[in-house]
């Protein structure tokens, strides 16, 4: 770990996948019948490796020379098409994808401890074997079994990249207004596709022979808004059944988007049919492309949480390295003693406070992010009895994690740009860029606005707030957990505190919604989400620190002559000393201190978001904004 | 041609090794495949892609070695024995090569590479003692492999004491890798679904036919008796002023206290 280089942090994610989520238990489901669980272990092991040995290294020249359009031609700058090479041949890709068309049928419990590495080291080459997956794992679950074969088989393999072409220049987050038209073809099976689609991220790259677009657009006659919108596979070039490219599809690229961050991730405007001749096959029926959009979507959104946290985790690392090796000042209960010896800036409270809310920030959405993946896991491949409840889950996290991992992380990467002052604002060390890169996270696959307007108009409400009730109960283990710490028991107890307000401040914005209007409903619907965030992160970083509590008495902390029937005599001094002996012990002492500073440091701000709704205060709306002069 | 791989288990010693009364302390460890091994494990890969036949991956541990194995069959190996017996712990080199003389001679074999060292013990004497209880030649230190065997002899390049010599050694013999011979591929995800389902044989020291006694700790004819952390690094020196005086002292203490140009 150094302040210069990405690293990943094995042993916090080996704790979250083994220790918090115990995910071995996954290898009795049927589907995941033949993984042992040190197939996991390696898996991620030797996945981090691979990151950091392909991924990272092309991370700063990526953002240097950037995607490049030349006479209709994309490159990616120098080394990308090699790396795609190697994560493709190497089984990267498809990762998590249908071992039926060459998957590896990964748990995404288990592959999100190598993808949130993928993101944080070098995210613009991940986007398109992200959306490449993505895209292949809608033509596996909605295709004909020849378009499963002859085009998601190669995305899997990485042999074709893939895209979701959703927005155009007049409808971005409201789909339901594309026009993007297709018009069935007299002269064969397809459809002529018309229309200019943008945001297209991978939509045009040098790293394979073809592309595959998932296209959503207008069938001729159909019902206006969403109802009316079709799924269509539009490949760059047309294949033969062999899979051989055997004619141009009338796919232009017009423009890349010069971007802030991400430089190395050609994201396209394309033209679909300048010429009359683009060709597109429609995927299982016509008007169904919404539903099947967001089958993609919503496992989208959870993984561009994981861009978020890989860039924030990758954040602390340097900066923490950093912090213990730049000397400045003096402590500051050195006073005014100027002979004193100057120290690493890691002893100014200062410093120490913000890399602490780096590390719980970052050690908070891992958790809640690495959580609601495993209940993705379970809602698909549990037991059938108990899919819903962790369906509902997902639904009700996924908002909460995506703006958790867009947002909050993206604070904290913010953090580690300040703790390393000036050289922090230079490109010389690798958090400039993060913070860059990160920003996208909060925009693309649903804004963290639409997000929050998911979770409080759609989650929050469904089925009577069903969902919310399940995940009530869900968290409600906590409060049943003693503490052997006296502070940590009362972290809990703030906890709770805050976790039954949240249910109070659900319920005024309801009542706000209801007695005033849809407006006010959701004019602090960013800020609940927030708050939902802040009680899951503080929730999963109390259950580890109760863990860690019990491996540092399993270590020897504790006075045994202490002992009685209450437990192990574990108290501050004795975890401390244990701490002292070892770099394990360390780790899980740290755990205690991370959550204790997320429940009094960060989670506070819940009781400001509180006090916002409870102000019914509506300024916003009524200030005079739309008209002009 | 049937290539024997030798791979070991060791504490990945990235990691801070802390010892306490004598003993290294256990909490936390990692254990990685040593990286020697990872270079004899390549070019026995290498050997077998340019031509043909069979790479066998064997350790001696305890279960945690199984990783290791693991690992090389995720890299690529076609197979794995893992000698795992508590009766073995403990053993020295020569103990060790016993061992694995067993296991390799239960079959005909062209080649058998090893590390030129393991990462923890730095020991380096398993290989020739092993090339010794086999009977067949040995060439230690190696930095290049013809990958094409001719007349059932192998052309190799090692680091020697006064340079690089050219070998020519006969088939079956046995290697030990430098870690300049290759650049150890990584283990990809392909390669560890792969190695779910390739065989895997655990033996154990009565499987072999050797007495536990001598072999392990009982046969062993050398005693770790404690460990000791390395000395702590004296802090350096700090020299404050203009550069040219810097740069005036630091010569003079090269010169006269380092002596450096002596």
């Amino acid at each position: 770990m150094n302040s210069t280089e990405f690293s990943v942090d094995r042993r916090d994610i080996r704790f979250v996948q083994q220790e918090l989520l115990q995910l071995a238990k996954l290898t009795e489901l049927p589907r995941f019948k033949d993984f042992t669980p040190e197939d996991f272990d390696m898996i991620v092991e030797e996945g981090s490796t691979f990151v950091e040995e392909v991924f990272a290294p092309l991370n700063k020249s990526g953002d240097e020379i950037g995607a490049r359009l030349d006479n209709g031609k994309v490159t990616t700058p120098p080394g990308f098409k090699e790396a795609w090479r190697q994560t493709a041949e190497a089984g990267w890709v498809g990762i998590t994808s249908d071992p039926a068309f060459g998957g590896q049928g990964l748990p995404i419990s288990v592959a999100v401890g190598v993808l949130e590495s993928m993101y944080g080291a070098n995210a613009s080459l991940y986007t398109t074997a992200m959306l490449t997956a993505g895209s292949a794992g809608l033509i596996t679950a909605f295709g004909d079994q020849a378009q499963k074969e002859l085009y998601a088989r190669r995305m899997i393999g990485g042999q074709w990249g893939g895209t979701m072409c959703i927005s155009e220049p007049e409808a971005g987050s409201a789909v339901g207004d594309i026009t993007t038209s297709a018009v069935k073809a007299s002269d064969g099976p397809h459809y002529l596709i018309r229309g200019t689609k943008c945001w297209i991220t991978g939509g045009d790259h040098d790293f394979t022979d073809n592309n595959i677009h998932l296209v959503l657009a207008r069938v001729e006659g159909a019902p206006p808004g969403p109802k009316g919108i079709s799924l269509f596979i539009v490949p760059k070039f047309r294949v033969d059944p062999q899979g051989h490219c055997v004619d141009s599809n009338d796919v232009t690229t017009v423009r890349l988007e010069h971007k802030l961050g991400i430089k190395a991730s050609p994201t396209a405007v394309l033209e679909f049919g300048a010429a009359g001749d683009c060709h597109g096959y429609l995927l299982e029926g016509e008007n169904l492309g919404m539903a099947q959009m967001f089958k993609l979507m919503n496992e989208a959104r959870l993984q561009i949480s994981y861009q978020g946290l890989g860039s924030a985790s990758g954040a602390y690392r340097n900066a923490l390295a950093y912090a213990r090796e730049r000397i400045q000042g003096i402590s500051i209960e050195r006073g005014k003693d100027r002979a004193a010896e100057r120290t690493p800036i890691v002893r100014h409270p200062d410093v120490l406070h913000m890399l602490m809310t780096m590390k719980a920030t970052t050690e908070g959405a891992r958790a809640l992010i690495y959580a609601t993946a495993y209940y993705s896991d379970m809602a698909r491949h549990g037991p059938d009895d108990t899919r819903q409840h962790f369906k509902d889950l997902v639904d009700i996290l996924t908002p909460v994690a995506k703006n958790t991992g867009a947002d909050q992380c993206h604070e904290a990467v913010r953090l580690g740009v300040q703790v390393l002052g000036g050289v922090g604002y230079t490109e010389e060390f690798p958090l400039a860029q993060a913070l860059r890169d990160s920003k996208i996270a909060s925009i693309y696959e649903g804004t963290s606005g639409i997000q929050a307007l998911d979770l409080v108009t759609r989650k929050l409400r469904m089925r009577g707030g069903g969902l919310f009730q399940t995940l009530l109960r869900e968290i409600g283990d906590l409060a049943q957990n003693q503490a052997l710490l006296p502070q940590l028991g009362q972290a809990i107890a703030e906890w709770r505190d805050a976790t039954d307000k949240l249910e109070l401040t659900v319920a005024s914005l309801a009542n706000l919604a209801e007695e005033l209007g849809p407006r006010e409903g959701v004019l602090n619907a960013s800020d609940v989400t927030v708050y939902f965030g802040d009680v899951m992160c503080a929730y999963y970083l109390l259950k580890m620190a109760l863990i860690a509590e019990t491996r540092l008495v399993e270590m020897g902390a504790g006075n045994s002559a202490a002992s009685n029937a209450e437990g192990s005599g574990l108290d501050e001094q004795s975890a401390r000393e244990t701490a002292r002996n070892s770099e394990e012990a360390r780790f899980f002492y740290n755990k205690i201190k991370t959550a204790e500073h997320y429940v009094f440091q960060i989670l506070p701000r819940a009781k400001a978001i509180a006090a916002k709704v409870q102000s019914r205060n509506f300024a916003a709306l009524e200030a005079m904004m739309e008209e002009v002069g | 041609m049937n290539i024997i791989v030798l791979v070991k288990s060791v504490i990945d010693v990235e990691l801070n090794i802390r010892v306490k009364d004598g003993e290294v302390v256990k909490d936390g460890l990692n254990y990685i495949l040593s990286k020697w091994d990872e270079n004899a494990l390549e070019a026995a890969l290498q050997l077998k892609e340019a031509g043909d036949g069979e790479v066998t991956a064997v350790t001696v541990g305890p279960d945690r070695a199984g990783e290791a194995l693991r690992k090389a069959l995720a890299m690529g190996a076609d197979k794995g024995v893992h000698v795992n017996d508590p009766a073995a712990a403990g053993s020295d080199a020569f103990g060790i090569a016993k061992i694995l003389a067993k296991v390799i001679q239960r079959n005909a074999f062209d080649l058998v590479i090893a590390g030129r060292q393991s990462q923890d013990t730095d020991l380096g004497a398993t290989g020739p003692v092993l090339a010794e209880l086999l009977g067949v030649p040995l060439a230690v230190n190696v930095i290049e492999i013809d990958p094409k065997p001719a007349g059932g002899k192998l052309n190799i390049k090692r680091k020697g004491d006064v340079g690089v010599e050219l070998i020519e050694i006969a088939l079956p013999a046995l290697l030990t890798a430098n870690d300049s011979l290759n650049e150890p591929r990584l283990a990809s995800l392909r390669g560890i679904m792969a190695a779910r389902k390739k065989p895997m044989d655990i033996l154990t020291l009565s499987d072999l036919g050797i007495d536990p006694e001598t072999v392990g700790a009982a046969g062993s004819g050398i005693e770790i008796v404690e460990f000791q952390p390395p000395p702590q690094r004296a802090a350096g020196q700090k020299f404050e002023g203009e550069p040219e005086e810097i740069a005036r002292q630091v010569v003079e203490l090269l010169a006269n206290e380092a002596k450096i140009f002596a």
